[in-house]
């Protein structure tokens, strides 16, 4: 089942890695740039009295459309060619191969989304002290989370069968990723991130309906 | 069964979503056009030491509006109200030389005439922080105050300076202030502190804090040397839970400070710690407060959750002149699931 998943997405993957740590590597390079045009203690000073998310704001949106790409590709071929009919006929537990598709995929975000991270924690570790790259990594988490979000109920959309209920899902979709961009105030989820994680992990079990449905045969 | 949770996940998800969306969409726009007139706070208020009365600019350019059921026209308001439309009475040549025995100027109203505000969203426990703050030199050698090149935190031990162009420890700086609170009594780690590093303001204050034993102490940097000053109490009984640093630019006051029940208290100059107004109660973490005041007297708002309350108190000795409480009416607004609050600056989740 995971090599099937490789075989579908590497590609896909590989793009989505390649501009998602471009995307990184654009901030860093502006942030490197800022520190050597006006001196560490220009940007310390803006980091400390300022309440934005300096030089990660553009990355804001950026997990969210990964994930949401990375289902597309895992998930369109699945419907599109009835390849998903197939894979249910297999003498498996259907739950168990459900869990193994949405496995590889939160796996290769986490990869990649945990390559972003580190290429961050990295570059910024040296110029700035703890307190204030710790703001910036703790800032983007929730941009990361909603990566993870909008994979899964994007798998849960496109699985879905019924045109009326992917409208449907779309707006609970729409809603719900809604909630992780109500401030871009620095740290400002800090108390709120168990429970966004445990709504990613039950986020898990909405395809799970979807190919119930699927298996009815309600389109 | 996997489908049963799933299904319990999708609808406990929906009714989440119901209880955030549909209030949230009455509240912002249906409130306005069904309640337009009950929803809006009190017109902006001030106490007039002339007249002994809030005067409200309620009637636009008709007129203004007293607590006390007076109205007055526009140009008894400015001469009623000298220390804030100083400007429209000098135009008018209005503008007199003595206001109640005081000889008075076009420049030393403006030096002794204070602003403040306070937001709930500004306390540290109702915002996030990262914990680096910026001590600047309060005597520099030029004329403008200078941005700092360390900034400064608190540990459990002590207090920390970081080179802000070699992210690195200043050990030296460190110890010298670390040495200079323990010396006055200062115990670790800290429990509240206040300043202000903008650079553009006319002077610099340094910080307030308050240590682990509830003790309040002063800090700056002069000359590049620490300067600590433990800020006694009168009344033991009374424990300083927040400070607010002011510098106002008549440096009438040192700061403001509240104890635990949320009683407000002034540190003069010479840091002497006295209530405001016999008592007038602000929770920082609650409440707004803004403070409009002149070499004679104060107006203090306090927007709290049920009512706008104004106190008039004298500049001199912080003594209660006048109060006004004005409550809100009936509550339009649908309670619901909200993310944010305009009193601080978390998502997190919240039924009100």
């Amino acid at each position: 089942m995971f090599y099937k998943e490789w075989i579908k997405t590497r590609w896909a993957l590989l793009f989505i890695l390649i501009v998602t740590c471009g995307y990184v590597g654009y901030e860093l390079l502006n942030f490197l740039r800022a520190i050597g045009a006006m001196g560490g203690a220009h940007i310390w000073i803006a980091m400390i009295t300022k309440d934005e998310p300096m030089f990660v704001r553009h990355l804001q949106y950026l997990p969210m459309v990964a994930g949401i790409a990375l289902a597309c590709v895992q998930f369109f071929p699945e419907m599109y060619h009835k390849c998903l009919k197939l894979t249910l006929h297999l003498p498996c537990s259907h739950l168990r191969m459900m869990f193994q598709m949405l496995g590889f995929g939160l796996c290769a975000l986490l990869v990649c989304f945990g390559l972003n991270y580190l290429i961050l924690w990295l570059t910024m570790r040296s110029s700035l002290a703890p307190e204030l790259y710790g703001k910036m990594l703790l800032v983007a988490l929730p941009w990361y989370l909603a990566g993870f979000a909008a994979y899964l109920l994007s798998a849960w959309i496109i699985l879905e069968g019924s045109w009326a209920r992917r409208i449907f899902n779309l707006v609970v979709m729409f809603l719900c990723l809604k909630v992780f961009y109500l401030s871009s105030f620095p740290d400002a989820y800090v108390p709120f991130l168990p429970c966004l994680i445990v709504f990613v992990l039950a986020c898990v079990l909405l395809p799970w309906i979807s190919i119930d449905r699927f298996k009815k045969g309600i389109e | 069964m996997m489908r049963k949770i799933a299904n319990i996940i999708l609808g406990i998800l929906i009714v989440m979503l119901v209880v955030w969306e549909l209030p949230w969409l009455y509240n912002n726009y249906a409130v306005s056009f069904l309640h337009g007139d009950e929803i809006g706070g009190q017109p902006f208020t001030l106490y007039s030491g002339l007249a002994d009365d809030f005067i409200q600019n309620t009637d636009g350019s008709q007129g203004r509006r007293g607590v006390s059921g007076k109205t007055y026209t526009v140009e008894e308001a400015d001469s009623l109200l000298p220390f804030f439309w100083t400007t429209q009475l000098v135009n008018a040549g209005r503008l007199p030389d003595t206001i109640r025995g005081f000889a008075v100027s076009p420049q030393l109203i403006r030096q002794t005439n204070i602003n403040y505000h306070r937001r709930a969203y500004d306390t540290h426990t109702n915002r996030p922080n990262c914990g680096l703050w910026l001590l600047l030199e309060s005597m520099p050698k030029r004329v403008n105050l200078e941005d700092p090149d360390d900034a400064f935190r608190f540990t459990t031990e002590g207090i920390e300076f970081l080179n802000m162009n070699t992210n690195s420890l200043k050990p030296k700086k460190s110890k010298l202030f670390t040495d200079a609170l323990v010396k006055k009594g200062f115990a670790f780690p800290i429990h509240e502190l206040d300043g202000n590093s903008d650079t553009r303001k006319d002077y610099d204050e340094g910080y307030l804090l308050i240590d682990h034993n509830r003790k309040m102490y002063h800090m700056k940097m002069t000359a590049g040397q620490p300067y600590v000053k433990k800020i006694e109490l009168v009344d033991e009984t009374v424990v300083p839970r927040f400070v607010f640093v002011t510098e106002f630019r008549s440096r009438c006051l040192r700061g403001l400070m509240t104890d635990e029940n949320n009683v407000l208290y002034a540190i003069t100059p010479d840091y002497e710690v006295k209530p405001i107004g016999e008592g007038i109660h602000f929770d920082p973490t609650q409440n707004n407060m803004m403070i409009m005041g002149n070499m004679l007297d104060w107006t203090i708002r306090i927007t709290t959750a049920e009512a706008e309350e104004f106190y008039a108190v004298s500049a001199f000795d912080y003594s209660l002149l006048k109060s006004f409480i004005a409550p809100y009416g009936s509550d339009p607004y649908l309670p619901g699931l909200h993310f944010t609050e305009t009193i601080d600056r978390w998502v997190k989740p919240r039924f009100n």
